[in-house]
């Protein structure tokens, strides 16, 4: 096994840690402590037998295992920063609302003392 | 009348006094400037809204039409804190709605004594172009700041868009609402102050973005 084996395993194995043990504690949906250990725990099997991307691809028509590995990158991480993007638009939104209330509020306080 | 004011504390005191010499309910919307403009509002007779966080143009404008609508306004106006638009423009648009002649008055810098700035003006008239298309309203000024509308149309065409993408927001509220709009003479005073303040050229690329994503993800 190579160096570079050794470094991706043992990166992947934190990474399973750290997956399992966010779930147990409830800091993750149980949903995306799966994808993160499956996708984990898969990651590990191709880095061992790096050979097996490459009949993957070649049983799903591509070429190298190595683009196989980039495509789905390129849609996870695509994937990832829509779906990041969307709940920022929904913090913000909600902060926007909130930030109008807490303005009227105030101009509320402001006003009743003056203008009973 | 409703008047944005984000670090525009040169400025606010004056355009406030102005409206208020004209009209009785003037809401001036603090978009949590960082100068001294809060306290610039506090000075004058108009109601102080203040955002404790910045939430742009958009945002600030629905939060005074709330205020506003909550106390039974009948018109609401929209008014420019860095002094650009003239006072006498926003009171005869406002007698056009009161009277009922329209139920939204837009200005339109074109058919002013403004001078507007060549580059300005293309942008403007892309804009203006693009709304025929996707809206298929035909205006010829669709970014000023000046508006006045009816209490029924302030509440139809509730801002979604914080920043400064509500102006083509209202654009296709208007045309979907089907209510009757009518454009007005508005003279821009475009001067230094305003320019150096105003949206520089290289931002309507970004509100064209928001618009867009306003418009596919409502």
């Amino acid at each position: 096994m190579s160096v570079f084996q050794v470094v991706l395993l043992a990166a992947l194995v934190a990474t399973v840690v750290l997956g399992l043990v966010m779930a147990s504690r409830g800091a993750l949906p149980k949903i995306l402590a799966g994808l993160l250990v499956g996708g984990a725990c898969l990651g590990a099997v191709f880095v061992v037998e790096p050979d097996w991307t490459t009949q993957l691809a070649r049983f799903l028509g591509i070429g190298r295992g190595a683009d196989l590995v980039l495509y789905v990158l390129v849609l996870g991480t695509s994937w990832g920063f829509l779906s990041m993007y969307m709940r920022v638009r929904a913090v913000r939104r909600d902060m926007t609302l909130l930030v109008r209330r807490m303005a009227l509020d105030e101009a509320e306080r402001d006003q009743t003392p003056r203008r009973p | 009348m409703v008047v944005p004011v984000f670090n525009e504390c040169a400025a606010v005191g004056k355009v406030l006094d102005a409206l208020r010499s004209r009209f009785r309910n003037v809401v001036a919307v603090d978009d949590g400037s960082s100068d001294a403009s809060w306290d610039a509002i506090r000075k004058t007779a108009a109601h102080a809204l203040r955002h404790a966080v910045n939430r742009g143009q958009g945002a600030a404008l629905q939060t005074g039409t709330d205020f506003a609508l909550a106390r039974g306004a009948r018109r609401i106006a929209h008014f420019d804190a860095d002094g650009q638009h003239r006072v006498d423009d926003l009171v005869a648009m406002a007698l056009a709605v009161a009277k009922g002649d329209c139920d939204i008055a837009l200005g339109d810098r074109f058919a002013g004594n403004s001078r507007i700035p060549p580059m300005r003006a293309a942008l403007i008239r892309l804009a203006a172009l693009m709304h025929r298309v996707t809206s298929g309203i035909g205006l010829n000024d669709v970014h000023n700041g000046l508006r006045v509308l009816t209490d029924e149309a302030a509440r139809r065409c509730e801002l979604r868009s914080d920043r400064m993408a509500h102006a083509s927001e209202l654009i296709d509220l208007i045309a979907r609402s089907g209510m009757r709009v009518k454009q007005f003479p508005t003279t821009i005073e475009y001067t230094a102050y305003s320019m150096a303040k105003g949206q520089r050229a290289s931002a309507s690329a970004r509100i064209l973005l928001h618009y867009a994503v306003g418009r596919v993800f409502r």
